[in-house]
């Protein structure tokens, strides 16, 4: 891996690793015990991460960004007895942690030396890996129960569709605090690869500087990534040598930037992708050849994570049909359920399968296109819309960097229609603007009644539109708060 | 106290560099905690001290100590 001016190898890596596993177990650390991870991106994250699961621990990697009652909150949920702290946040985490009972290991404590690294026995079925949060973009966050066999299998399918070999040296932007940044980290070790890390996304120029002189072979990101690397930089005048692949996942980027993208960078798979963090990370990719014909789609369920689309009923919706139904997920990669919230977990994980609360339909050859997430349908003038397909339709006007649709009350029709749009520069677009370009592709009940120009859309941690926030259940600073 | 040398009480608290070691030509690349979150952290820091609001371009044009200074100054910010 790389880390500005540091590199560290493999065996280097694992070397530390095993240092902090030795640490763990000098200190009392037990199988399944929960141990707490509060770093940023960093060599110190990879090996303390990797470290607590060699000695049997759970992993709970903590938001960074998070406040003190949310700290509070995740330490007292998971009942974490040592927490490895990075130095650059110590002295903010450590009073905290320690009046609640927490033992707190500075990232300076590592032991140094050659160590053992001594197996662990664990039922790789039962026993949990990490627990993940969940972004909170569309509610409070829980903890995600992640097992062994669960990291196991969707890291190999990860490198399987990606086709990652040790000669690939990934840009990462995502943090590992989150599962698409962790299976980031899993698959592209696992397969002998480099991760490049990069924490200056804010300058997204110098980012893409370091990509090219890492040489790096891929890049993954959110739909903000894309949109503010299209928009806002020079990424599409670019050239990237050595650039081989670009995958997406943690939202829908609208076709719009994906058709950019491939204009620009032709000879560059771009992978779309599909997931939760209850089913790990991935459940689906789009193959990058059929984005041509199948452009929007999610694409099929991976081997470890069969994806089926069901009626209430459980019957299966008609292949190319309109028929609606719900991502219904199952396999080795979905996950045990969330932790000590039984009621939450028989809501969406029953019958050995994951209920997504994602709707979508089937076409013809089985690819599944998701239609919206069951609870942000809006009902406006009688009729369900979707606000992706809003979205989507905004996202063509090329001043738009993003996009965001809710529902907002209205007293007449129940629920009516409000765009949230961020511009290339202020002042780009007017309401007319909109509306009128959307009555050009939609229907008048899809059109939206209210539109805000904002400067920057509220996010969750790890990069997610937070439409709970835009909803205005809660303000868009507290976003990194909920849990 | 010079508009430099106020930056660079800023940069110190903010990163726990010593004031010294801040120029114009500092760089994120040369101050280990200056990343994405840092910046968040040291733009509320300048918003704070100079009583003022910045935008979401100005904040991602602040990629040196002089394009800081030289946002300030265009933001009325006195010398």
């Amino acid at each position: 891996m790389c880390y500005g001016r540091e590199s560290l190898t493999h065996e280097q890596l694992r070397a530390a690793a095993c240092g902090w596993a030795a640490r763990l177990r000098d200190r009392g650390a037990m199988p399944e015990d929960r141990v707490g991870l509060f770093s940023e991106n960093s060599p110190f994250f990879i090996a303390a991460y990797l470290g607590a699961i060699c000695a049997g621990a759970c992993a709970v990697p903590c938001p960074v960004d998070c406040n003190d009652p949310m700290l509070r909150r995740i330490i007292s949920a998971t009942a974490m007895k040592r927490m490895l702290v990075s130095a650059r946040f110590e002295p903010r985490v450590r009073a905290l942690a320690e009046s609640l009972g927490v033992e707190v290991i500075g990232e300076s404590a590592c032991r140094t030396g050659p160590t053992e690294c001594r197996a662990v026995s664990v039922d790789p079925l039962r026993h949990l890996a990490a627990i993940m949060f969940t972004s909170g973009s569309t509610g409070e966050a829980k903890g995600v129960m992640v097992t062994h066999r669960n990291v196991a299998c969707n890291t190999q399918d990860i490198i399987e569709y990606m086709g990652l070999t040790a000669d690939d040296r990934a840009m990462v932007v995502l943090p590992f605090y989150y599962c698409y940044g962790t299976s980031l980290l899993h698959a592209v070790l696992a397969s002998g690869g480099c991760l490049v890390l990069n924490n200056r996304f804010m300058f997204p120029e110098k980012m893409l500087d370091e990509m090219e002189q890492q040489r790096c072979t891929g890049l993954a990101g959110v739909p903000a990534t894309y949109q503010i690397l299209l928009r806002k930089t020079r990424f599409a005048q670019r050239r990237f040598p050595t650039l081989r692949w670009l995958q997406q996942a943690g939202g829908k980027l609208a076709n719009p930037f994906i058709r950019e993208i491939r204009q620009a960078l032709p000879a560059v798979r771009f992978f779309t992708m599909y997931g939760q963090t209850e089913a790990t990370a991935r459940l689906s990719y789009l193959p990058p050849e059929r984005l041509d014909d199948k452009m929007g789609s999610i694409g099929k369920g991976l081997p470890h994570a069969r994806l089926e689309v069901l009626h209430p009923d459980g019957t299966p919706v008609r292949p190319g049909s309109d028929e609606v139904g719900e991502i219904v997920a199952s396999g080795d990669s979905i996950t045990l359920g969330y932790w000590n919230d039984p009621d939450e977990t028989s809501r969406y994980f029953r019958h050995g399968k994951l209920y997504t609360g994602d709707m979508a339909r089937l076409d013809d050859d089985g690819f599944i296109y998701i239609v919206e997430r069951a609870r942000d349908f809006i009902k406006a003038m009688g009729n369900r819309v979707g606000p992706k397909e809003v979205e989507e339709v905004i996202a063509e006007l090329p001043q738009v960097v993003e996009a965001a649709v809710i529902g907002v009350p209205d007293e007449m029709w129940g629920e009516a229609i409000k765009a949230f749009i961020v511009t290339v520069s202020p002042g780009q677009l007017t309401r007319d603007d909109v509306r009128n370009h959307c009555l050009k592709r939609l229907p008048n009940y899809k059109i939206p009644e209210h539109v805000e120009f904002l400067s920057r859309l509220p996010k969750t941690g790890n990069g997610k539109v937070d439409k709970v926030a835009l909803k205005g259940l809660r303000r868009p600073e507290e976003a990194a708060d909920v849990l | 106290m010079a508009l430099t040398d106020r930056v660079a009480a800023i940069f110190e608290k903010t990163f726990g560099i010593e004031a010294a070691e801040f120029s114009l030509k500092t760089v994120p690349e040369d101050v280990l905690r200056w990343d994405s979150l840092g910046h968040m952290n040291l733009v509320m820091e300048l918003e704070d001290a100079f009583n003022i609001h910045f935008e979401v371009d100005e904040i991602t044009e602040m990629s040196s100590g002089g394009k800081i200074i030289d946002i300030l100054k265009a933001k009325g910010v006195q010398d």
